[in-house]
């Protein structure tokens, strides 16, 4: 097989996606959860909601205005339902599509918009998993079709690859810019930070510390050359470990101390940059023979 | 080559020219010919959080005046329940904002209005509503340790009726 194709197209174990699949599912379960409380003031017509496109296209208002409390109740729980289908692999396309269409529908609705990084990369990742074959194991729709939650089928490894050089890009995007952004160019930023809106108890009891500026700037150096690093390293087999260690500290750091912690359901993609080959050996070594090393022999 | 085929190649194409675009966007400002700005500001939004910060707190502020005249602030924490730096991010109305100003002064206008009628509900009605967004220095000791006079700027935004 030609590089480009090994690299961009090859059949392999869905296994990694799968478990992405599962632990995306649950991040937007717990996601959507925290807005349980606030439904009625965030999404109904009782609320304080402000509507992104009603007044660009009136003749759609009855989508696009926000409904009573008892109605977003009801949307909200198959939207939430959805996501349940997308932990479980069950009618898992139809789950996907619902979850995407409840995202853009509640996205418009709600209070002004929010269109952070990590929301994009959520949105890509969704649309992404959609076409990817996430559900071909660790799925009720594996079981409904092989007669096993483990069987497998193989799957393109064309989606695998989309979301892990998104990361890529991501991580060196972001840091290479803080090279010469003018205001990443000390630990200013830092320390400051840590006492801004963004910022948790624990940054605030840090800021605290008779710290100097030189602290945050070695702390601000550190972390710029690492996360560049590391958005390589993590290719390399022999230093992949390390480098997940080292980002996955750092996105649990941004939530431990600026409070911005959607960034974590990145944490678990990063099975995706194991060979899938790799990821499947390991999870027969983990459970026996309940996972086969072979994919399963579909009779029709 | 197959329809699926071409169709995945095509997939490959798109991703990779969106992402050297908002990398080649992110890193220099420069703008890839040929590929669609929907594109390159789509992959640019997933590369740049954090890119500034700021020496001071501000914070959207309601405020509505009695029937004695006098203005009082109002609580809007069951209004917006959002983690703080959330919630800041939010009564920017960004997505109005890039609109223009006039768009975000009727949206600040309507947010007023909300204000009004939700207090209302509760049993606070005001005779008059204003918003402003304030500044005040940080602190180590509390995001709101020196928001009280005289460290408080207030900039006017709109107010109601």
């Amino acid at each position: 097989m030609h590089p480009w194709d090994s690299f961009w197209h090859r059949s392999v174990p869905p296994h990694a996606l799968a478990f992405t699949r599962i632990a995306l599912g649950l991040y937007l379960l717990v996601y959507a959860g925290l807005y349980l409380p606030h439904l009625g003031m965030l999404f109904s017509n009782e609320g304080l909601v402000m509507p992104l496109y009603l007044d660009r296209f009136p003749a759609f208002s009855f989508f696009l205005s926000p409904p009573s409390p008892p109605v977003v109740h009801i949307i909200y729980a198959l939207y939430m339902l959805c996501m349940v289908g997308i932990t479980l692999g069950f009618w898992f396309h139809l789950s996907t599509f619902g979850t995407l269409l409840g995202s853009l529908y509640i996205w418009q609705l709600q209070l002004h918009g929010f269109a952070t990084s990590y929301n994009r990369i959520l949105l890509l990742c969704l649309i992404v998993i959609f076409f990817s074959g996430a559900h071909r194991t660790f799925s009720l729709d594996q079981r409904k079709r092989s007669g096993s939650f483990f069987d497998w089928e193989p799957i393109s490894i064309l989606p695998q690859r989309l979301i892990t050089l998104q990361i890529t890009a991501t991580f060196l995007g972001v840091a290479l810019q803080k090279l010469w952004l003018p205001h990443w160019q000390s630990g200013e930023i830092l320390a400051y930070s840590y006492i801004s809106r963004w910022a948790t108890p624990v940054a605030r009891w840090y800021a605290q510390l008779p710290l100097t500026l030189r602290h945050y700037d070695s702390v601000v150096w550190v972390v710029k050359i690492l996360e560049i690093l590391c958005a390589v390293t993590i290719w390399i087999p022999r230093l992949r470990i390390v480098s997940i260690l080292f980002l996955s500290s750092f996105l649990v750091l941004v939530g431990v101390m600026l409070s911005i912690w959607w960034f974590v359901f990145i944490i678990p993609a990063f099975v995706m940059f194991y060979r899938p080959e790799d990821v499947l050996l390991w999870f027969h070594k983990q459970w026996g023979d309940r996972i086969s090393k072979d994919p399963v022999k579909l009779t029709k | 080559m197959n329809l699926k085929s071409t169709l995945q190649q095509l997939v490959v194409i798109v991703f990779i020219a969106a992402t050297v675009s908002g990398m080649s966007y992110t890193l220099f400002r420069y703008k890839l010919p040929g590929v669609p700005r929907s594109l390159r500001q789509w992959s640019y939004g997933m590369m740049a959080p954090y890119q500034t910060y700021r020496t001071h707190n501000e914070g959207l502020t309601a405020e509505g005046k009695r029937a004695d005249g006098l203005w009082a602030i109002i609580n809007m924490d069951a209004y917006l329940p959002f983690i703080r730096g959330e919630r800041a991010m939010r009564s920017y109305l960004l997505t109005f904002r890039a609109q223009g100003d006039q768009v975000l002064d009727q949206k600040y206008r309507e947010f007023a209005h909300h204000i009004a009628r939700l207090e209302s509900d509760r049993g606070r009605p005001w005779d008059e509503i204003r918003l402003t967004i304030q500044e005040w220095p940080m602190s180590p000791a509390g995001y709101e340790y020196l928001r009280h006079d005289p460290f408080i700027e207030s900039t006017f935004l709109v107010q109601i009726p």
